[in-house]
């Protein structure tokens, strides 16, 4: 597992989401920094934050009320080994009772022969 | 003479206690003394239940390798991060239809790709599938995989362009067919595999039979469990492949790191025969 220097989250609503959008790291709710946007309908959210550490459990959290229906999310991810990587989701909803994995490992080295 | 012994023992041990009593009380005291309005139970935040985990359908970019019309052939190599074995995508089909592995002590004339792979003494066993091949070591072997996989790489583009079949046509003759894979493996999973994982709250699910190549999920106890490999290698895999003539591969399809209730969508989960190849 790769130390999670820091990540950066572009998330596409459908239906109106949380007013702070939180994540989960290792067990711990905590908000995104440098935020812009919004979670409306229709609107783009992005946010960041720089755990500086292994992550085990990563997870975007549902809102407490209501379904957040996301169209897509994408998220770009820094770690001590290599290059940033970026991973695309496709369309999702949330609630009160769900979270979504956003964990990433870097991709595999790969190279023509 | 003892039962003065015995009750001066019973007072001072009374002494003792009140006094731990009292060190607790003071203690608890100071506590809620530094938390006047969170340490009192009736006003601690309810309790909120773990939320389930749920995955999210990754997208992959197309890759374009497989089943491209250039004449060139194009070999990507991608070893996993503990170098134990190495995938080769290429941008032909080697086997379709079927999958197979090659064992080092598989008798020889079952295909040359494969022979002269095994002439290299570090390789245990290599499985072809569609338009990838993965080769995985011999325990306790490494390689240098830029400067070996360059080799494999040349192999394959050599019998590729020789047109030699990768798989002796008298092999393919007598693989099993799809319907009867997939009796034999439900077969199996009912009454060998399932049995036996019940007792470890466990259960394998048969996914999909392309040809004669299985995928199976894992679920309750064995989704997420550190020996889920070792189980669907050592047992599950093994069971098929002792009763199933003509098996394939099995691969694993379960997301094991998304807790409960995972689901199934696309996803950018490398095409099987990678990291999750057994």
């Amino acid at each position: 597992m790769a130390k999670l220097n820091h990540f950066k989250v572009s998330i596409d609503s459908i239906t109106r989401g949380p007013a702070e959008v939180l994540f989960s790291i290792n067990g711990n709710e905590l908000g995104f920094i440098n935020t812009s946007g919004g979670t409306g309908p229709g609107e783009r959210f992005c946010g960041e934050f720089a755990p500086h550490s292994f992550a085990h459990e990563l997870a975007l959290i549902g809102p407490q009320k209501d379904v957040w229906e996301i169209a897509g999310m994408e998220i770009t991810y820094c770690s001590d080994d290599g290059e940033p990587w970026t991973r695309k989701f496709g369309g999702f909803s949330l609630d009160g009772t769900t979270k979504a994995d956003i964990s990433s490992e870097p991709p595999l080295p790969e190279f023509e022969v | 003479m003892f039962a003065r012994r015995f009750f001066r023992w019973i007072r001072s041990r009374e002494t003792t206690v009140g006094k731990r009593a009292g060190a607790t009380a003071e203690r608890a005291q100071n506590f809620r003394g530094t938390f006047p309005d969170t340490a009192t139970k009736a006003e601690a935040p309810e309790e909120t239940p773990a939320r389930r985990m749920i995955r999210p359908p990754r997208l992959m970019a197309p890759s374009g390798r497989s089943g491209s019309e250039s004449a060139a052939i194009r070999i990507t190599a991608v070893p996993t991060r503990d170098g134990k074995e190495c995938l080769f995508m290429v941008s032909r089909p080697l086997l379709e239809g079927h999958s197979w592995w090659f064992y080092a002590d598989a008798p020889e004339g079952h295909s040359s790709l494969a022979g002269q792979l095994f002439a290299h003494d570090e390789v245990d066993r290599v499985l072809l599938y569609r338009s990838n091949l993965t080769i995985v070591l011999k325990k306790d072997r490494q390689v240098i995989w830029p400067e070996f996989a360059r080799s494999v790489g040349a192999t394959i583009r050599a019998e590729l362009e020789a047109d030699s079949p990768l798989l002796a046509e008298d092999i393919i003759a007598t693989l099993p067919g799809e319907d009867k894979v997939r009796e034999q493996v439900q077969n199996l999973i009912d009454t060998q595999v399932n049995p036996g994982v019940a007792d470890h709250n466990g259960s394998c699910t048969l996914e999909k039979v392309d040809g004669n190549t299985v995928f199976i999920s894992m679920g309750g106890g064995c989704q997420g469990c550190s020996l889920a490999g070792d189980t669907l290698k050592f047992g599950i895999e093994k069971t098929f492949r002792d009763r199933i003539e003509g098996l394939g591969a099995v691969f694993d399809e379960t997301e094991h790191e998304a807790g409960q209730n995972p689901f199934f969508t696309q996803t950018e989960a490398a095409p099987h025969g990678e990291a999750q190849s057994l």
